[in-house]
């Protein structure tokens, strides 16, 4: 047996000694026309190239052979994202950005700006343990070229305040008072109150509560509640409703009505006949899938 | 077509078309801020970063109503195996991160609790010597909180879900470290959090 004597370079060949000459190659290539925005775009690619391979994302390295598509390249869709945080900016307004400079989509390695629900969707796709993994291994490389120094440390926590939109998530419906008027003028409820069975005088009307409920559900309330401020603040529906004199009844009555009678499809199915009549019958009706606007004025 | 108006008002009654407006994000908590005196809803991030070099070494983000303490051990143990930890030697942080537990799992890891106590806190301190001395470390993480508000829009998320908030998070992160290495190799490592310098003059 022969021994083969291999001419092994005198220093080892690390990840580090690879990303530097890759860096040092990417140095090199930089057109003079780059900006510095270009420049960290073009200088990070081999960063965010290997961190992604540490992470199991071997995407930009697979070859794609045939017809289709091409596959986007994860590295530039990650330089995306963070050059989006970098200059705090939505995604809608990075893709402008970015098709605006063609040094960067040069950079980018790329011909046009990937649309901003493709971000959307490559976050998504990736998941919150993915960025976790390409954090804790970029600050592993930090750590390999020596730059952490974590003798000390800090400890501490910040408020992120959470996106609501208060004005858009209280926002009360617009009712069309005539067409909630002509619906329960010609729409008899008597046979759901029929299928229900009651024999004892109620406080409440059951006509009102059947009313009730089908004016909640063509009205695409969110809750019960909701409803109930509506009628409050507008008299007239309640009035329509048969909740006469401002007596409306309090949401524990509600739900105490549906506990005795089952839910709200069971005691409003008696009513699909009637309602598919008015809907025929109505001029003004509109087609199929617009039922839900009907109570609505916009 | 009288059938399918039949079926879509059968649907209608039973709610599976509601609405779904844009409501409160079902994961975001109330909080309270005590350095801004400020009650808000949202999240929380727990941040571990180095004194020295200001780079950040692990995160967590939790709902807003979860107390310090309690993330301080979740924190370190998700670094344990990493190659950073064994070279902490001390760790800085507020009298919130005092508890008897956060002290005891340091010590037996070998690191030095160096946490604001009773005495070191408030307006007047009765030591006051070594809180200027904790306080002098402890502010470094301040200018991590407030540069990475300013340059990476840190503090407000768009985005609702925790998940989601983890991700933004991780991307501000991410993109705080990167800078590092980049000053690293561009040879512009005193520029390497301000952003200004690194990212809009060549």
């Amino acid at each position: 047996m022969t021994e083969t004597n291999l001419d092994y370079p005198y220093k080892p060949y690390g990840i580090m000694n690879f990303l530097q000459d890759e860096i040092e190659k990417v140095k090199k290539k930089i057109p003079k026309g780059y900006d510095a925005i270009s420049q960290f775009l073009a200088i990070s690619r081999p960063i965010i190239e290997l961190t992604l391979m540490n992470c199991g994302d071997w995407t930009d390295q697979i070859q794609q052979v045939g017809p289709g598509k091409p596959i986007l390249s994860h590295v530039s869709l990650m330089l995306i994202l963070i050059l989006s945080k970098m200059r705090n900016v939505s995604y809608r307004q990075i893709e402008r950005e970015i098709n605006d400079h063609p040094s960067w989509l040069h950079a980018l390695n790329l011909s046009k700006a990937p649309s901003h629900a493709k971000l959307s969707t490559f976050r998504k796709e990736k998941g919150e343990s993915f960025f976790k993994v390409f954090f804790d291994n970029l600050t592993e490389l930090l750590n390999r070229f020596n730059l952490i120094h974590a003798e000390e440390v800090i400890v501490d926590s910040a408020p992120i305040i959470a996106s609501m939109n208060f004005a858009r998530a209280n926002s009360t419906p617009k009712i069309n008072l005539d067409h909630v008027e002509k619906f329960f003028t010609c729409v008899d409820v008597s046979p759901a109150v029929q299928a229900l069975h009651i024999s004892r005088k109620q406080k409440y009307s059951p006509d009102s509560f059947i009313r009730f409920f089908i004016f909640e559900k063509l009205g695409k309330f969110l809750s019960t509640s909701q409803v109930l401020t509506y009628i409050k603040n507008h008299p007239k529906i309640a009035q329509i409703l048969g909740f006469q004199d401002g007596n409306i009844p309090a949401q524990a009555t509600f739900n105490y009505f549906i506990k005795l009678h089952g839910s709200i499809p069971q005691i409003l199915s008696p009513m699909v006949d009637g309602v598919t009549e008015f809907f025929e019958m109505c001029e003004d009706t509109p087609e199929d899938t617009d039922i839900d606007f009907f109570f609505r004025s916009i | 077509m009288r059938i399918l108006r039949k079926i879509l008002i059968s649907i209608f009654f039973s709610g599976v078309f509601r609405e779904r407006l844009p409501g409160p994000d079902s994961d975001a908590r109330i909080g309270y801020c005590a350095a801004k005196k400020l009650a808000y809803v949202g999240y929380k991030n727990h941040l571990l970063c180095s004194v020295d070099d200001m780079s950040i070494l692990n995160f967590l983000v939790t709902p807003a109503n979860r107390h310090d303490s309690c993330l301080f051990i979740p924190l370190i143990r998700n670094m344990e195996l990493s190659p950073i930890f064994p070279a902490i030697k001390d760790v800085y942080g507020d009298n919130a991160y005092d508890t008897e537990r956060n002290r005891i799992h340091l010590e037996e890891r070998g690191i030095c609790a160096l946490f604001h106590s009773k005495d070191e806190t408030g307006k007047t301190p009765k030591k006051p010597q070594s809180a200027k001395r904790k306080s002098k470390k402890r502010s470094k993480i301040e200018a991590v909180f407030g540069i990475s508000q300013e340059n990476f829009g840190f503090g407000s998320v768009y985005v609702r879900g925790l998940s989601n908030v983890v991700i933004d998070t991780s991307i501000i992160f991410i993109g705080w470290n990167l800078g590092i290495l980049y000053s690293y190799f561009v040879d512009r490592f005193e520029d390497r959090i301000s952003l200004k310098k690194l990212l809009y003059k060549n």
